[in-house]
């Protein structure tokens, strides 16, 4: 090429790098994007759905057991650092894929994004209007409840000034901005009137064509604020709604007691969790795939071959029970020939075993979230702090009342002191209340120790967690610590 | 080019050392969506392969799902939730190359030698932001945002040099290395985004490790040691800080020689290839060193803990009390330098094949190649060269041996 004609190329090779940043700026009009997806009533209880399928109690079952005295370690042990209470925040066992913060806040931010939506949303469909007001009263129970679920793993005693945990009204507009955390005062208060709005707006029992339990209706509302009043300390409201659950929902038969847990009965239930043997399938982000409810405790194996148990029932929760008479022991814990025979320590914990084993829904059992007795137990406890310790509609007569539908040939016991009766309720509700979420933070609230049988402890620095110990209080995880610039860590951690 | 014509002028006129000089420059920015992660649109119904069609659009809106991860067991109705959070901002990433070289031949070509000084500028660097838990999609869920600016500057030389070129025997060795140097140079309003095990810090270069830094057994208890922020040792996993001085995964440099010799007919070629200044996580490692019950049911551990763990009070080891859980920290940082002699081939040329006068053969080569022969590195995993900061079951660089015939007819 000659030489000018090199010049000219080069020229209009040069022209051709300047690009056209218009051509790439393209509006996209096929995604279903957030306005469209809750655009009707009908995609809102969808919505509504999707929020049901990130609540879960596994994990509040998980860690109640593993940072108290109801397990011991039995044949496969990782989890040194939360059972004997070495934990960081940025622990792998609670850095909180599955935790608390993720399900939760998840939860609450789908609810969110419905009760924003539920107003404009169009009905479609013969009795839409009416569904509207049931699913924002699901939708406020879902997020009073979360946020009450947050608070236990993350906030210590209520006291009105001490920090609880950010509080999600409304989806954030930039998903990226940082949330602080409000006093409990606040944050109480915001829970109290979501639960108040939600019971008046939630349908009294299901309609029969819809799983029996498996949403929210008024009794659930009212286990929740028994269950809130008993942490607030507000001992009045706390009769108040545990009465009103307690009339409405009574105690089991002692003789089908074993049915709740083998879920082929719903007695004393007011909500549950359905799961199947496909809700534990893996899951893309965000959702987070909920483990088995025995799978906690114990691999699912085959009958040949007993899966890998991971928790055993500990030593002082076993013999605290009269294994003849109290239908608990034996609808909570069993004693395996199979283990014996293979030379593994027998006793198992049998609360969530499900189907048998090796059988496709073994270990699959439906989480129970309010129950009669745990209803009994908070009036007991919420009278006897009144001072309604013995006599007639006491303490003494709610925990008579709750061991004659356990115990067969019970004779009531008298209390002589509130001492008494408080020590008695303690103890109850660790024997009721096995496995289902509560003894480690009835420890804290109560401003008790963990104390461990030194045949339970995996080692002697494990055995005993002081009263008021840091450790209590879950950390913050690492990762929102760093991703939420105004996120305060509870003391005691990095 | 037209340099190259005016140095020619100028310079070479008298003088034999040097056959040609080449000045060379050039500028460029270029833009890059590459590095985004997209899922694929369900058109085609093909998630891979040329018939899939990415989704781009996807990180930048908020967009609903109803997988499997959204179904209620309680319910027949079919569960839906946000699947992606958008980041409406979103920009392409561009970089700005600059790029200076010299293409230097000596004593009539038989040194060749080329070097190149570059800087390129990443703007709207992408970087996977996590999100608060209250975002509500999970603690830690990622998005893609547009952080800032990194360089990346350095050289690269490569010379070649035929020390023997006669006619029946030929020596020829060539040497190229590379030097790079990565740094984060401005993250807007912030300072650093941590991305779990790595972090994005002004200052560092990118993928910098970023974890608690493991001081070894207390002798005392067998606990692990850990350093705090102030530089002092705590027994206590909580109040260990997490540092970001264990290096990057992408080596600083990088390089080779090779030799090519030929005597007669056959032809020997090898080439080696290392990199230095480089350390990666080794998972491995850890799983076969955690020294807890745990791991010793799962996994078949390490022989260096027969020896190195601590057991008794007293014991100055390395890797804590079997009590004890140190987790996942720099003790599973190594170095991952290596010097790897990557090629080795030799080739017998087969002269022409004449059958009574015609010519059935033109030519033919026989050889032999072996690929991946040996490693020389501190690495204890099964291969140190990879381009992620962990390694974990990879499948190491396979060693090959091959051996074929080329004819030309």
């Amino acid at each position: 090429m000659r030489y000018s004609n090199k010049l000219i190329f080069s020229f209009f090779l040069f022209f051709t790098f300047l690009s056209c940043k218009k051509v790439i700026d393209l509006k996209e009009e096929d995604l279903l994007t957030g306005d469209v997806a809750l655009k009707l009533v009908a995609n809102n209880e969808q919505s509504i759905i999707g929020a049901y399928s990130s609540t879960q109690i596994e994990m509040s079952i998980l860690l109640n057991a593993t940072l108290s005295d109801e397990v011991q370690v039995a044949e496969f042990y990782n989890a040194g650092t939360t059972h004997e209470w070495q934990y960081g925040s940025t622990d792998v066992v609670i850095r909180d894929n599955f935790t608390a913060m993720t399900p939760f806040y998840r939860t609450i931010d789908r609810v969110n994004r419905v009760l924003s939506s539920l107003p404009d949303a169009d009905s479609t469909r013969a009795g839409d209007n009416t569904l509207r007001l049931r699913l924002k009263g699901e939708a406020l129970f879902l997020r009073a409840f979360s946020h009450f679920e947050l608070y236990r793993f993350y906030a210590g005693n209520y006291d009105a000034n001490a920090l609880a945990m950010p509080y999600m009204e409304s989806s954030p507009d930039d998903s990226k901005s940082p949330q602080a955390r409000i006093n409990m005062g606040e944050y109480f208060q915001k829970l109290k009137a979501d639960i108040a709005e939600a019971k008046t707006l939630l349908p009294t029992t299901l309609p029969a064509s819809e799983a029996p339990l498996a949403r929210a209706t008024k009794m659930a509302a009212t286990g929740l604020q028994a269950r809130i009043a008993l942490y607030m300390k507000d001992w009045t409201n706390a009769v108040t709604y545990s009465t009103e659950y307690i009339n409405a929902i009574p105690l089991s038969p002692i003789g089908t007691f074993y049915k709740i847990w083998k879920d082929s009965s719903n007695s004393e239930l007011a909500f549950k969790l359905p799961r199947t043997a496909s809700t534990a399938a893996a899951t893309t982000l965000p959702n987070t795939a909920i483990p088995r409810m025995g799978s906690l405790f114990r691999n699912t194996g085959t009958a040949a071959n007993i899966g890998t148990i991971t928790w055993r029932p500990s030593n002082e929760l076993w013999n605290s029970y009269d294994q003849v008479n109290d239908v608990r022991f034996a609808s909570y814990f069993l004693t395996e020939p199979k283990l014996t025979s293979a030379n593994r320590n027998p006793r198992l914990i049998q609360k969530y075993a499900g189907g048998a084993y090796g059988a496709t829904n073994e270990n699959v059992a439906d989480a129970k979230v309010f129950r009669t007795g745990e209803m009994y137990l908070i009036r007991a406890e919420a009278r006897a702090e009144s001072g309604a310790f013995a006599g007639a509609n006491s303490a003494e007569s709610d925990i008579n009342a709750l061991r004659t539908a356990r115990i067969t040939g019970y004779t009531p016991v008298a209390f002589a002191s509130k001492q008494t009766a408080i020590d008695a309720i303690i103890l109850e509700r660790f024997k009721e209340l096995a496995y289902e979420g509560h003894r480690f933070w009835d420890l804290r609230r109560r401003g008790l120790p963990v104390e461990r049988l030194p045949t339970d402890a995996p080692t002697t620095n494990a055995a005993i967690l002081p009263a008021g110990d840091y450790r209590f209080l879950l950390p913050i995880p690492d990762a929102e610590m760093k991703a939420n610039s105004l996120m305060v860590q509870n003391p005691g951690y990095n | 080019m037209l340099y190259g014509m005016l140095l020619r002028k100028i310079f070479m006129q008298n003088q034999s050392i040097l056959s040609d000089l080449k000045v060379r420059a050039s500028y460029g920015s270029v833009p890059n969506i590459g590095s985004i992660s997209t899922g694929t649109y369900t058109i085609t119904g093909f998630t891979t392969g040329f018939l899939a069609v990415t989704n781009y659009l996807g990180p930048q809106v908020l967009s609903f799902g109803s997988t499997p991860g959204f179904q209620y067991a309680g319910s027949p109705i079919t569960g839906q939730g946000p699947a992606t959070a958008g980041n409406p901002d979103l920009e392409i990433e561009t970089i700005k190359k600059i790029n200076i070289g010299a293409d230097i031949a000596l004593w009539r070509n038989r040194a060749r030698v080329s070097v190149d000084v570059y800087k390129d500028k990443t703007e709207d660097l992408f970087v996977n932001l996590a999100l608060p838990g209250t975002s509500g999609y999970s603690v830690g869920f990622l998005i893609p945002i547009n952080a800032g600016i990194m360089t990346n500057k350095g050289i690269e030389m490569a010379v070649a040099v035929d020390v023997i070129k006669a006619n029946e025997l030929e020596l020829s060795v060539g040497f190229n290395h590379a030097i790079n140097k990565n740094e984060i140079e401005d993250l807007g309003p912030v300072s650093e985004i941590p991305s779990g095990t790595f972090i994005i810090r002004e200052g560092l270069p990118y993928g910098s490790h970023y974890t608690q830094h493991y001081l070894g057994a207390d002798p005392a208890t067998g606990k692990p040691r850990f350093e705090t922020k102030d530089g002092k040792e705590t027994l206590d996993p909580g109040a260990a800080e997490q540092f970001a001085k264990f290096g990057t995964f992408l080596p600083k440099h990088v390089g080779g020689f090779n030799m090519e010799f030929r005597f007669g007919k056959i032809s020997v070629n090898a080439l080696f290839s290392y990199q230095f200044e480089v350390s990666r996580y080794n998972n491995i490692e850890n799983w076969i060193t955690r020294g807890i019950a745990g791991y010793h049911s799962s996994v078949n551990a390490s022989r260096r803990l027969l020896t190195q763990q601590w057991q008794k009070p007293g014991d100055n080891a390395y890797y804590q009390a079997p009590a004890y859980d140190r987790g996942f920290n720099s003790s599973d940082i190594q170095d991952a330098k290596f010097l790897r002699f990557r090629n080795l081939n030799v080739a017998y040329n087969i002269p022409e094949v004449n059958v009574k006068g015609t010519r059935i053969i033109k030519s033919a080569r026989f050889y032999v190649q072996l690929q991946n022969i040996a490693i020389w590195s501190p690495w204890r995993g099964p291969d140190p060269e990879d381009n992620n900061n962990i390694s974990l079951n990879e499948f190491p660089n396979p060693r090959m041996f091959v051996t074929g015939i080329d004819i030309n007819f």
